[in-house]
């Protein structure tokens, strides 16, 4: 790799998730969501777990937040067991969230209830600034864009100092324009607090963008079928022919050679 | 500008109906075609409430009623607040109570008023326990349904941010609840008021608004009787029209409010 890596600070965690399997009971008997998933994401480390709808990605992504117990396997974050949510581990979705009735701001300092008033809105004002929502502490979500909803939840997430990032899609409802942005913002923050990050997406080039790492998962059961180490240098570019290289090897993993020879020919 | 006087427009539309009552009313009346004893004209009425308007007796009155009303709604608010939020977020307290309480709210509040008056007399306290009585089954299912309609993410949301029970319950529950609790609130309010009425004159009259009801009937003052009538419509639509506003304060957070209440 040609950039400089880094020292991860001491408050990023490595997550170990070994063995992981899931059922779901279903109409017509059990469905297997997770089988036997053994990830590894090293302190600082961004991955990019990509598959198709209901491959079990986010399941695997929920697992790893303690949202929900997995049948077998065992999660670790640090040296720490996953038995429940907990702050450390942020977590953020594709819808943002908010709670309506709160100010941007209140719900940035939703989760440091611990903290006196003053130190919380004070910490909360500067993960807004952090994600670039300066101006908008006291609107309430029904005032903001599907992006700026999504950036205040982005700060909700970061307030909390986590040591690990876990992403389930946030840009899957943004438009394309949006969507890039938030990419960028993202890495921007990314770089500058390196936290360990898993983020679950579909989008192929959002996840070459972003990852160190891609992660890719096949359906029924849900496995990874391998991992994919994306050695650009930062910033990347999209239209660069090394991005479109590893871009198209992914593209090959869902879909035969042929018909990705047949897009990017055009 | 289109949009005022549209709404200025809607507005004088709906005084289309009291006028065209009122034009017939006067036809009526100067025509008499029913005797006046049964049906006072307008003028007539007019005047027994400008002189029952200027008594001591009307004010006292009417303060006393819409005391009672408030202090009823307000302990059947609180009641049906908390008892609601309970039941609705806890499926067990629910599933015990739950049923006893929907068999609760068959019972007319009328039927309650010989246990309560046995209970309490008939003094002002009956009065208010009916008034609370009346008014606290709907506070209690719409606070019940508010809080089963608790967003499934928002729940997660407080799980995974480690929100404390108490926080949980006060900033995630009770505002998320918030318009649905309005809604029986509303409904409250209006059974309130009927049943300060009707309190006021089933049960030992004394001073309240419903004084004219009761004593226009026996002195056969009709003019009186309606008298009575408008005070009982004209302060429970002021009743109405304050929680409204109340209602839109607390819940400028909602982005339809504004539209969707119109007035």
């Amino acid at each position: 790799m040609s950039t400089a890596i880094l020292e991860p600070p001491s408050t990023a965690a490595d997550i170990q998730a070994v063995g992981i399997h899931k059922r779901f009971k279903g109409n017509d008997g059990d469905v297997v969501a997770l089988q036997n998933v053994d990830i590894h994401v090293k302190p600082g480390e961004f991955l990019s777990i990509i598959g198709g709808s209901g491959c079990g990605k986010s399941t695997l992504l929920r697992i790893v937040a303690g949202l929900e117990k997995a049948d077998a396997g065992t999660v670790a974050v640090g040296d720490a067991p996953v038995l429940k949510p907990t702050k450390d581990r942020g977590i953020m979705f594709q819808d943002h969230r908010l709670l309506p009735w709160l100010t941007v701001e209140r719900n940035v300092a939703f989760g440091l209830g611990h903290l006196p008033r003053k130190e919380a809105l004070e910490r909360a004002n500067e993960a807004i600034r952090l994600v670039g929502l300066t101006g908008f502490e006291k609107a309430h979500p029904h005032q903001l864009s599907g992006g700026m909803a999504q950036r205040a939840a982005l700060a909700r997430v970061l307030v909390n100092k986590p040591k690990v990032l876990l992403l389930d899609e946030p840009f899957g409802a943004l438009d394309a324009l949006t969507k890039i942005q938030m990419q960028e913002e993202l890495l921007r923050i990314w770089e500058a607090e390196r936290s360990t990050v898993i983020l679950v997406t579909h989008d192929i080039d959002e996840a070459v963008f972003l990852g160190d790492r891609v992660a890719i998962m096949t359906a029924r059961p849900g496995t990874i079928r391998h991992f994919v180490d994306v050695q650009l240098p930062r910033p990347r570019d999209r239209s660069s022919a090394d991005f479109v290289r590893v871009r198209k090897r992914i593209y090959g993993d869902f879909f035969s050679v042929s018909e990705a020879e047949r897009e990017y020919e055009i | 500008m289109p949009a005022s006087k549209f709404i200025a427009a809607h507005r004088l539309k709906a005084l289309v109906l009291p006028l065209l009552i009122l034009a017939l009313w006067l036809l009526v009346s100067a025509r008499v075609w029913v005797n006046p004893l049964l049906l006072p004209s307008p003028r007539q009425v007019l005047t027994t409430s400008w002189e029952l308007l200027h008594t001591r007796d009307y004010w006292e009155g009417l303060g006393i009623s819409l005391a009672r009303t408030l202090t009823g709604f307000f302990i059947a608010t609180a009641l049906g607040a908390v008892i609601g939020i309970g039941l609705g977020a806890s499926r067990w307290a629910n599933r015990i109570v739950g049923p006893s309480f929907h068999a609760f709210r068959q019972i007319a509040p009328f039927a309650w008023i010989p246990l309560i008056s046995a209970w309490f007399g008939g003094g002002d306290i009956t009065k208010v326990a009916f008034i609370t009585v009346a008014a606290l089954p709907a506070v209690i299912f719409t606070t019940i349904d508010g809080v089963q309609n608790l967003q499934p993410e928002h729940k997660e949301l407080a799980r995974s941010l480690e929100i404390s029970r108490w926080r949980y319950i006060t900033q995630v529950v009770t505002p998320s609840a918030l318009p649905d609790i309005f809604t029986g609130l509303q409904l409250a309010l209006v059974v309130a008021w009927l049943a300060t009425v009707g309190a006021e004159y089933f049960l030992q009259i004394g001073p309240g608004v419903t004084f004219y009801l009761h004593e226009g009937r026996s002195l056969a003052r009709m003019d009186m009787v309606i008298f009575g009538i408008a005070n009982v419509g004209v302060f429970g639509f002021l009743l109405t029209w304050l929680l409204t506003r109340v209602e839109r304060r607390l819940l400028r957070w909602r982005p339809t409010q504004a539209t969707a209440a119109g007035v």
